[in-house]
This record gives structure tokens, sequence and C-alpha cells, in this order.
């Protein structure tokens, strides 16, 4: 298009090379930047958490006013939340791509993909509505239990939060499967459901995880809606079953960081919080990249 | 709070170049974003604590009341149809410390109680817990779900039908009910302006704008606290249910 103007093409032709260069290497700077900067703040802001506190932390029981800054139930709020999320999405979302990518018509395939790209970009405090309004009411009825305000609540709208990009990034690398070896398959003799155990899932299993481990940032990070369905109690839960009020790092951070003064121990408690929150994405993600590198 | 966003576009049509802008948040946030020097007035419904003002060593934090609140125990609707209008600071105490877990034990039809707190700098929270726990920091065992705006206590309560929790009294409306509050000589005192204003009513706090008097006041600020003070800014606090400041 450039080349259109007809102005001193070479000049434009050798600063356009100039500036991509320097573009690139300006991103590259910001993405190797942007993690070390946000890591090290956290690291600096909770120094006086783990000094002050140290193994104070490692317990149940959050009581600022007398200095108790147990941070366990937040913890273990955070991770039930998760692995209720990634236990209830995942297999939905590999199901629903793979119907949707070998069973679904091409035509009906982009409308719903669509729809899914548009549920995945609403913002996350209209799920946390209905989740007051519908799934909280829901879960006390079914269970009979006096608040559906629960951990087991916040497992589900998480869920409900990250199926689409999950079925829509998981229907990506399915449909980029060339259809030769689908078509390979099938005239030796496979059938659908072989071609899917046999050829596909193998071949997509590492953008797989990837997608996986994705979606597991992105539901320890999600605060808003969470905050607003998991009851907001301190309390380690009295039972195993998650059908209880609980806390998550999260909901702690959205709920009372604002209300704690920059320097406080308070404060430093919270971001030492957020930053063990980084900690199990960070193992997966460099586990992960070791052995697609091994591969 | 409610009568400040009313005040200051009531304010801004009268004084078209003066742009007020309102975040919201507890009274803690109030209190953090003076000490930062980040906002001109910060909000605030309870006393600013020993720790706030040793956090902020350079800033010399006033209060200026505006008006007057009180803070009431809700139940929902099912439980006061049930026949409990009153009850003593005590049992209310009782319920937030967990020794009363169930309504039965109220003379009520069995059923769980579904405890309401706030989070812990709120004001309304502070206020409430010192009345009923004699501590504002008090930590309640017995409760079951901790909320943080007067919006969000008061859906939570309507949608409940066994829940009780604690709101400003210019929050009440008619899907939650306010319980009266029986005092030591067995008189049940209900939550109304004249009550209120007379200091018969037990959990009373003041709504304060903080300002840092070591900094210059800036004269649109201070222009601004004058017409909340004055008539038409009193006229706005009587409107929205809180009581004037001369009550």
């Amino acid at each position: 298009m450039l080349e259109n103007l007809n102005i001193y093409p070479s000049m434009l032709k050798y600063n356009k090379e100039l500036g991509l260069q320097h573009t690139l290497a300006l991103s590259f700077f910001v993405i190797i930047a942007l993690p070390v900067l946000i890591f090290f703040v956290l690291l600096i802001q909770s120094k006086r958490a783990f000094l002050e506190v140290g193994l104070g932390l490692l317990s149940t029981s959050w009581f600022p006013a007398g200095q108790e800054y147990g941070i366990l139930a937040m913890l273990y709020g955070s991770a039930v939340v998760v692995i209720l999320a990634l236990a209830i999405a995942v297999p939905l979302s590999l199901l629903s791509a793979l119907a949707l990518t070998e069973f679904v018509p091409k035509s009906l395939q982009l409308t719903i993909k669509s729809i899914l790209e548009i549920l995945a970009g609403v913002p996350s405090i209209i799920y946390g509505l209905l989740g007051i309004v519908i799934l909280c009411p829901w879960l006390e009825q079914v269970f009979d239990i006096s608040t559906g305000r629960t951990l087991f609540a916040g497992g589900l709208l998480l869920a409900l939060m990250i199926l689409p990009m999950m079925i829509s990034l998981f229907e990506d690398v399915f449909s980029q499967i060339p259809h030769e070896f689908r078509d390979n398959s099938s005239s030796l003799g496979l059938n659908k459901s072989q071609i899917i155990l046999a050829l596909i899932l193998p071949i997509s299993k590492y953008p797989c995880f990837n997608i996986i481990l994705l979606a597991m940032s992105k539901a320890l990070g999600e605060t808003m809606a969470i905050m607003l369905v998991i009851g907001c109690v301190d309390k380690f839960p009295n039972f195993w079953l998650p059908l209880s009020a609980g806390q998550t790092v999260t909901s702690k951070l959205g709920r009372d960081l604002g209300n704690y003064s920059f320097h406080s121990i308070e404060f430093s408690v919270m971001i030492a919080m957020a930053l063990i929150l980084l900690i199990p994405t960070i193992i997966f993600s460099f586990v992960l990249k070791k052995r697609e590198l091994v591969r | 709070m409610p009568v400040i966003e009313k005040a200051a576009a009531a304010y801004s049509k009268l004084h078209p170049h003066i742009r007020i802008q309102i975040n919201t948040g507890g009274s803690g946030i109030g209190v953090n974003q003076i000490g930062l020097d980040k906002i001109d007035i910060g909000m605030i419904s309870r006393d600013i604590s020993v720790d706030e003002i040793q956090a902020f060593p350079k800033t010399d934090f006033k209060t200026i009341i505006v008006g007057k609140d009180a803070v009431v125990p809700v139940v929902s609707n099912e439980i006061y149809e049930q026949g409990l209008i009153e009850l003593d600071l005590n049992t209310i105490g009782d319920i937030y410390r967990g020794k009363i877990k169930n309504w039965q034990d109220l003379g009520l039809k069995p059923n769980e109680i579904l405890v309401i707190d706030k989070e812990a700098s709120r004001g309304t929270r502070q206020v409430f817990m010192k009345a009923i726990l004699g501590n504002k920091n008090a930590r309640a065992i017995g409760v079951d779900l901790v909320l943080g705006h007067n919006n969000e206590v008061q859906t939570a309560i309507a949608q409940s039908q066994q829940a009780i929790g604690m709101l400003s009294f210019a929050w009440l409306s008619p899907e939650v009910k306010a319980l009266a509050i029986k005092n030591i000589q067995g008189q049940s005192i209900q939550a109304n302006l004249t009550t209120i204003k007379l200091g018969k009513y037990p959990i009373v706090r003041s709504l304060g704008l903080l300002i840092d008097v070591n900094k210059p006041l800036n004269p649109d600020v201070e222009s601004f606290l004058n017409y909340l003070l004055s008539e038409a800014g009193q006229a706005i606090v009587r409107e929205l249910k809180y009581i004037p400041v001369d009550a």
C-alpha cells in the first residue's frame, strides 16, 4: 500500500525495515521486562511479611487486629476453586471442541465460534452478578444450605467463565491439524473415535496442556466474580467438602487491599499471598516448556 | 456515601467550573487516600484509628462531621414475620460470637442463622461491633458471610430466609426488616429520626469528611465543605434519610 503513495519508495522501504526492527526489539524488551518487574515489585513489597511474620503466615487465622496473619485459608480457597473449575471445564471444553471440529458442519462451526468469542469477552462482574442472582440461590435449593455463596459456587462460576475461552482455543488447535491426516487415517480403516484417540489428541497434546495452563492462571487470577459469590470468610472450612463459604487470595485482595496503607504489615502480607499465587503457574509453565523442548 | 454523590451533583450545577470526582469504598480507603495525598476529601463513618494516624505521620487528619447515621440490625422478612421484632445487644452479640446458631434458640422455627458480617475496615461494621461485642475490631466467629457495601448486604438479606446482618439506617428498604433494640430496662427502641436525635437509639455514628490540615486548603474544597454544612447541603442529608448535624 505504501508503494502506491509514490514518494521516495526506497526511503520508505529502508525506514520500514528499520522501524520493524526497532519495534520488535522494543516489544521483546517489554515482554521480558514486565514479568521481571512485576515479580520484583511483589518480592520487595512482601519482604516485610516474610521477615516479620515468617512462619506465622502458615496459620489458618487471619485477624490483623490481633496480629494474626495466617494466609492458609486463602491459599486453600484458591486451590479448591481452581481445581474444581479445571475439573469441570477441562473435560467439558475438550469434548465440546472435538464435537465442534469433527462433527459440526463448517457454517454452524463459525457461528458457534463467534458466540464463544463474545462470551469470552463478557466482563467478569457480569458473571459475578449472574452468580448471585441465579447460581447461589440454586445451590441453596439443591443442597439445602443456608447460603449458596460457597467455594463450590466459586468453582462452578470459574468453570463457566473459562469454558468459552478454552473451547475456542482447543478448537483452533484441532482444526489446524491438516485434513489429509484425517483422510489417510480413515482410508486405513479407522473410525471417527479411533481417529480422535489415536491421531488428534496425541498430536495436539502440548498445545492443549498450554491452553489448560493458561486457563489455570486465568482462574487463579480472577477476582471480581469470585469475590461476589464465595462468601469471603477468612475461615478454613469445617469439612472437606467445599460447600461452605471461604476466601481466595484474589477475593481477599479485592475486598481488603485498598483498606491498608501502602507500607503496613497487612499490605505486605497480602502482596506475599499474591506472590505465592504466582508460584504454581511458574512451575507448571517451566515443566511444560522443558517437556516440549525435550520432545 | 449517597449524600456526597447527590450533594456533588447539586453543587456542580451551581458551580459548573468545578468537577467533583467521587470514588467509593470503605472508610479505610478514605483514610488511606488522604494519607497518601491522592484526594482532597476522604469519607469516614467511624473514628480514625491510632494505627492509621501513625501510618501517616506527615498527615494531620481533621474530620468534619456532615451528618449522623444509625446502624440497624436487620433480618430477612421470613424471620420478622415469625414474630422476631426486637433483640437486645447481648443476644445479637451471641449470634455473632457463634453461641446462638439456630433461630429455634430464639423461639422461632428451626432454621440455621445466616450471620452476615461486613469487611473489617467498614465504618458500619466497626460501630456495630463496638455496640454488640464491645470492640470495634472484635473477631466474630459465628459469621457465615462477609460482604462490603450496604447494597450488597441488603441484597443478601433480602434473598435469604434466615439471615441477620447490619445496615445503615438510610439503607433500610421494604425487603429487609429492621429490628428494634431492647435496652437494659426492657424498653424496645426502634431506630427512627426521633430516637436517633434524642440519643436513645444506641448504635449511632457520625458521617465525617476527612481533610489534611497540614496542607493548605484548596478554596474550592473549602467552598464544597461549606455547601455541605449549609441549609441546602443539610437538606440533602435529610432527604436521603440521614440525620442533619444540628439535630
